[in-house]
Order: C-alpha cells, then sequence, then structure tokens
C-alpha cells in the first residue's frame, strides 16, 4: 500500500510541474491533501529535492544526497 | 581498553571502541583458523582479508568499519540485559560474530562465482578454489558456533538460526538467478521485494537477532531485532539496486560502462537481474534490450530516474520502518551509537 503510494506519488511528480511547485511552496499542504502517512510523508520528504529538480538532475547533482 | 559501552550517553560511534572489538574478534578468528592446512588458510586468508571483511587493513575507504557483520552480532548481543553474565556474554558474542563473519564471507564468495564477478579473490585463486574456500569457511562457521561456551539446546538454537538464514538466503539467489532468463513484465514490485527480503533480509536478519540470541534474551526481543535486519537488509538490497541503476543510465554504452564502474554492477545488469528499478522502468514500458545502446539517451534517463527516485523511495520506506521498530526497543534497551551506526541509522 505505501509502496504504491510513493510510486504513483513520483510518477506524477515527474510528470506534472504544477504539482512539483506546489510541492516546493507547501510540502506538508501535499502530504495532507493527499492524505499519506507520517511515514510516506518522511520518505517523500527526502525525495523531493529530487524530484523538484528532477529534468537532468541526477546528472547534476551526483551521488551526494543517495545515501541511506 | 574495555570494550562494553559505558553507560554515558554518546550519539557518535566510538571509533577507538571499533577499534577494540575488531582486535578482539581478529584475534579469536586467527585462533579458529590457525588449525588449517597452510594453503587453505592461505586462501581463506585473502577472502577474509577482502573489502569490509574483518581482517581487512583499509577500512577508511568504506562507510562500514571492517568486519561489520561479527560486529552487528556484538553490539546487538550487547545492548540487551539478560540473566548471562556479562564476561559470559562477550565470550559467547566473541564466537558467535566469528561465526556469522565466516559465513557471510562464504556467501559472498558463492555469489561472486554464481554471478560470473572477477572480483580480486577469484582473479587470485581462480572458480575452483574460491568455491572450496567458501565450503570451509560454512563448515567453520557451523564450528565455531557449535563451540560456544553455552548449553546443548542454546547451541542448536544458534546453529538452526544460521541454517534457516542460510536457506532463505540460497532460496533468494535462486530465484534471483532464475530470474535472468525470464522476462521484466513476469515480475512485479512485490516480486522485487520479496527477492530482497530472501536474499539480504534473511542474512541482515540474524546478524541482527543472533547475538541477542545467544545471551538468551526474551523470545519477543529476540524477534523484534529479528524483524530490524530484515527491514534493514532490503532497504540495504534496494539502494544498492537503485545506485546500480543510476551508475548504468549515466554511462553512455557497454564499453564505458564496463572500463567506469565496479564489476559486479555491469555483470548484474548485463545478466538481467531483475531489480526493482529495472522492473519499474519496464512497467513505463521501457524498452530493457536497448539498455545499453547510446540512442535516445535523454529519454531512457528520463523514464530510468523515475524509477529510480521510486526504488530509492520504497528502500527509504523500508528505512521508516526499521527505524520505527529500533524505538519500540529503545523503551526497554539503550541503543548504543555504535549499533546505530551498524544500522546505519545514526541519524
Amino acid at each position: 500500500m505505501e509502496e504504491k503510494q510513493i510510486q504513483e506519488f513520483v510518477h506524477r511528480a515527474c510528470n506534472d510541474e504544477s504539482l512539483r511547485t506546489e510541492l516546493s511552496h507547501d510540502f506538508d499542504g501535499v502530504m495532507v491533501k493527499e492524505g499519506f502517512s507520517s511515514r510516506v510523508a518522511s520518505v517523500l520528504k527526502r525525495l523531493t529535492p529530487q524530484l523538484l529538480a528532477h529534468e537532468g538532475a541526477a546528472e547534476r547533482q551526483g551521488l551526494a544526497w543517495w545515501t541511506i | 581498553m574495555n570494550i562494553f559501552p559505558t553507560q554515558k550517553e554518546e550519539s557518535q560511534p566510538s571509533s577507538s571502541l571499533f577499534a577494540a572489538t575488531q582486535a578482539i574478534l581478529r584475534k579469536e578468528l586467527y585462533h579458529c583458523i590457525e588449525v588449517l592446512q597452510p594453503t587453505l588458510r592461505a586462501d581463506m586468508l585473502i577472502a577474509l582479508q577482502s573489502p569490509g571483511k574483518l581482517l581487512c587493513q583499509t577500512e577508511r575507504l568504506l562507510a562500514l568499519p571492517a568486519g561489520s557483520w561479527a560486529l552487528l552480532v556484538f553490539y546487538s548481543g550487547l545492548c540487551v540485559h539478560t540473566q548471562v553474565s556479562q564476561m559470559a556474554s562477550y565470550k559467547r558474542l566473541c564466537r558467535t560474530g566469528i561465526a556469522v563473519e565466516c559465513f557471510i564471507c562464504a556467501l559472498d564468495l558463492l555469489d561472486d562465482v554464481e554471478d560470473g564477478d572477477q572480483t580480486p579473490i577469484i582473479e587470485a585463486i581462480g572458480i575452483s578454489r574460491a568455491l572450496n574456500v567458501a565450503t570451509a569457511l560454512l563448515a567453520l562457521a557451523q564450528q565455531v558456533l557449535l563451540s560456544v561456551d553455552a548449553y546443548p539446546s542454546l547451541k542448536a538454537q544458534l546453529s538452526l538460526a544460521l541454517q534457516n538464514a542460510l536457506l532463505q538466503a540460497t532460496e533468494g539467489q535462486h530465484r534471483d538467478l532464475v530470474a535472468e532468463s525470464q522476462p521484466a513484465s513476469d515480475f512485479t514490485q512485490q516480486d522485487c521485494i520479496d527477492i530482497a527480503a530472501q536474499k539480504a533480509g534473511s542474512l541482515m536478519s540474524l546478524a541482527c537477532s543472533i547475538g541477542v540470541l545467544c545471551v538468551e534474551a526474551p523470545e519477543e526481543v529476540y524477534q523484534k531485532f529479528a524483524q530490524i535486519g530484515h527491514l534493514v537488509g532490503i532497504a540495504a538490497q534496494l539502494d544498492n539496486d537503485s545506485h546500480d541503476l543510476y551508475y548504468l543510465i549515466h554511462t553512455g554504452n557497454k564499453k564505458d560502462h564496463a572500463q567506469s564502474y565496479p564489476t559486479t554492477v555491469k555483470t548484474d545488469l548485463i545478466r538481467g537481474k531483475k531489480t526493482l528499478p529495472l522492473v519499474l522502468a519496464h512497467q513505463q514500458r521501457t524498452d530493457l534490450s536497448e539498455v545499453l545502446s547510446p540512442a535516445d539517451v535523454a529519454t531512457r534517463q528520463q523514464l530510468f530516474s523515475e524509477a529510480i527516485y521510486t526504488s530509492w523511495g520504497v528502500s527509504l520506506l523500508y528505512q521508516e520502518r526499521a527505524l520505527e521498530c529500533l524505538r519500540q526497543i529503545e523503551k526497554e534497551y539503550a541503543i548504543s551509537p555504535e549499533l546505530r551506526a551498524l544500522l546505519r541509522m545514526s541519524n
């Protein structure tokens, strides 16, 4: 369930510029509106910087952000 | 130096504490292998000196201290309070940690052979000797466990835990190998997570819980540690898979890829491993047969980036679940900074 929520949200964020804009201005509001659990919201909070800079971001930023 | 954590609160793992524990574990490991025939012992030493292994001398290059599997057994067992005396706990944890270190080293060797990876040890001693070293390490792991200073039924439980993990990991590895010849469309997100759980979750679960078992902690505590390991193992596997695909999409073709990135990354992807990000990418109708061609790189990178973000997100989700499990344990037991670091939950 939570896995599916992440997959679907990432897909939307990667393909919907207005959602990315909303995320950048009001992340918490988006999470509330989507009805995500605090756990999913915590994951998406860590993913959001990459999602916001989606186009070509990976190449520019390298792997510095990518650690667990 | 006293390797038992002090009562004072520390937020960062102590490198000197790790070093002291490593020294004791190494001494124990050398003692265990000194009876072996010299040529076998020499090859085994090469394996145990590989990057990340307990006898490795270049640990500063790695995120985790050398011998992290043995250390994980040791520090997870140390953080629970039981009726077993401190000295008895310490002796049991040392030997159990060594057993797990040998066990994981054996499975890593077998993985190298099964996946066709040309790792330094395979290049150094060849496949036949590597397989024999793996067999010897598995036998040694079992022997060391059965020599733990404990009553027979506890030894049997420790041995059973090791064998259960071995069976689960080999089941996962077999599914992974069979998957190489199957189309990605046959796999779901859950299939990939299940394979990661069997391959990596089972081993991390063993390392997190067997120390707790050997100091005779209550069953429910043992189960909680096993659950943390299971979740951390899945998270780590998915994170590795995400990194691997990241490497692939940022190299234009097979030749450059082969030259620029670790052999294991190359062979995993060329062999058609069905990792989560690859299966997710396939679900977006990406033609995986052209993954390594330089054509249409931008579109491919866009699709694969989404798959990588998703896969990484699922990895983080499992990490969050592990963290929640750890918080449950913290209600009863203090988690040392060393254990936190070994679980990659320092922050």
